[in-house]
């Protein structure tokens, strides 16, 4: 336990220096972000969706387990709705200090426009947050009904809040200037592999291995279902906008089809080479920088064409948007705060 | 009632007197604009033109950011203009993202136009009406029509190129110039039904 009681400190300490760059973004407001009018929204909502993707990814492959009474599906949930829980939170720190006036955020709850998706995106993260942590206090009730209601609320809340996080541009769409909003089939693959990497990276972390091994055997083997088959989605989707000339999606390509090259690897060496455990844990890390530029395709792409079309909008400043360093810096903050959460509250179920 | 406004392209000079004087009016923060035009060429030199396109709020009557609002700080009033409630927005930004017509700014901060130089009387007085982190839109100058007036746009127009008036009144003289000059919507296709009506020129 002493090295865990050393990672918890560090991580402690990380968390303390988000918080402080969490805070002086609230009381600076955007100053110090390169958020503009073209880009209103930046890196905080690319960081808000990839959270909530991986915590809704890890929420419905739990759920689905425990639907499908897999041996070991509930001790994995142990550990999954935790990870699950200190993920959407930081997912709601990221969109809280998105706001401008973040504490006007309880008007929500009143006001109950149903037509508005983020509505929907804040009932949704709330309720997950509320499910991934009703899972880890353990307040349910020890009754095979009740766990499987419980997996099958999951499983459509995660579904719901993917959705949403796809329909934000819709408007556009619909007038015909966006073309990559509500790419619904990418998104749910992205966001179940991103979910399975983080499983697998969370169980081989020192110490805190599942209990429940003939899952996380199965883990890589998801991991290269879910790469193949958003592989084929992402080709898919690449060949039905070619001709709308949309931004192309290389790098999430090649890092796709290196995640497959690695869980193939492990396949063919594991009877040989001792060492092939390191190829599914280099395909986790990958995938989630895979995930990572899913949701930059998701947030700020559908951002970089004008809203006026052409020939209006021809003299229309079209500047990229990158993130500033105090954005990057709040960013890494508040995924310090995930971890510390995650591993505090992992670390304190194992019982110190 | 219904207020609406036509703007008559084939006038239009692009000198921007509309965009400054909505400014003026509103006393508006420096990068923060209500109003816009947007500037683009035609053809292909040397028989190559610039041409304009004044953008006010369309005060649409299916507005998307009206829809886009989580906390119903934008209302649409019984007069036909799309208002947003500065003391209940959150500052989301949800509503810039649904404008078709990117007719919504966010107020990032309050500047004041002259960095060096101290802020300015009116400066101090008129940024008062802001609060940074929420969302401003024109609103066809609100205070001005509640004074019986026009638009500081519309009044200002060196070419007279806009009209003012109520939609719903066939008799108006701006019912009655959209029907002369076969007047349309700008993207009437995404049927948000706006309130301004543009003669191409």
């Amino acid at each position: 336990m002493k090295n865990e009681m050393m990672i918890l400190i560090i991580l402690c300490f990380l968390a303390l220096a988000g918080g402080i760059a969490i805070l002086r973004q609230l009381l600076q407001g955007f100053r110090k972000t390169n958020l503009n009018d073209h880009y209103v929204w930046g890196i905080y909502v690319q960081g808000c969706f990839y959270l909530s993707s991986l915590a809704t990814g890890i929420l419905m492959i739990l759920s689905a387990a425990i639907l499908l009474d897999v041996n070991g599906a509930e001790r994995l949930a142990d550990v999954g709705s935790v990870i699950a829980f200190s993920l959407l939170f930081g997912s709601q720190i990221l969109l809280g200090i998105d706001l401008g006036k973040p504490s006007r955020a309880i008007l929500m709850i009143k006001s109950n426009n149903f037509h508005s998706p983020l509505t929907w995106d804040f009932y949704t993260l709330g309720l997950a947050t509320v499910l991934s942590l009703v899972f880890f206090l353990g307040v349910l009730p020890d009754a095979r009904g009740i766990t499987l209601a419980w997996a099958l609320l999951c499983l459509i809340t995660a579904n719901l809040c993917l959705a949403v996080h796809t329909m934000f541009f819709l408007s556009r769409t619909k007038g015909g200037y966006q073309t990559n909003a509500f790419s619904g089939l990418e998104t749910l693959i992205a966001s179940l592999l991103g979910g399975t990497a983080f499983l697998i990276l969370t169980t081989s972390a020192g110490g805190l291995q599942t209990p429940a091994p003939g899952i996380h055997a199965s883990l890589p083997g998801l991991l290269l279902i879910l790469a193949v088959l958003l592989l084929g989605a992402s080709v898919s989707h690449k060949i039905a906008l070619l001709k709308q000339n949309h931004q192309d999606s290389k790098a999430v390509l090649i890092l796709n089809l290196l995640i497959i090259l690695l869980l193939l690897a492990k396949q063919f060496t594991e009877n040989f080479l001792p060492s092939s455990d390191v190829f599914p844990l280099l395909a986790a890390v990958l995938s989630l920088v895979l995930v990572f530029i899913e949701k930059f395709h998701a947030v700020i792409l559908p951002q970089q064409k004008s809203m006026i079309p052409e020939p209006y909008s021809q003299f229309q400043d079209k500047r990229m948007y990158h993130p500033s360093a105090k954005e990057t810096q709040v960013l890494i903050g508040c995924f310090a705060i995930c971890a510390f959460v995650g591993y505090g509250l992992l670390y304190m179920k194992a019982g110190f | 009632m219904r207020y609406g406004m036509m703007i008559d392209l084939t006038k239009c000079v692009g000198c921007n007197a509309c965009t400054v004087a909505c400014r003026n009016h509103n006393g508006t923060p420096s990068g923060v604009s209500l109003h816009k035009i947007m500037k683009y060429e035609v053809g292909k030199f040397p028989h190559s033109k610039m041409k304009f396109l004044p953008m006010p709020c369309m005060q649409c009557e299916n507005a998307p950011c009206e829809k886009a609002c989580p906390i119903g700080a934008t209302v649409k009033r019984p007069d036909g203009i799309v208002e947003v409630l500065a003391d209940q927005c959150m500052g989301c930004r949800g509503c810039v993202t649904a404008c078709p017509y990117d007719a919504r700014q966010f107020v990032w901060e309050i500047k004041n136009y002259y960095e060096q130089a101290p802020v300015t009387l009116f400066e101090k007085k008129r940024h008062k009406e802001y609060q940074q982190g929420t969302v401003v839109k024109c609103t066809f100058c609100l205070n001005r029509l509640q004074k019986g007036l026009e638009p500081a746009c519309v009044t200002t127009c060196p070419s007279q190129c806009r009209v003012f008036g109520d939609l719903d009144d066939p008799s108006s003289e701006l019912s009655k110039a959209i029907a002369a000059g076969n007047a349309r919507p700008f993207r009437e296709d995404l049927e948000t039904k706006p309130s301004v009506y543009y003669i191409n020129g």
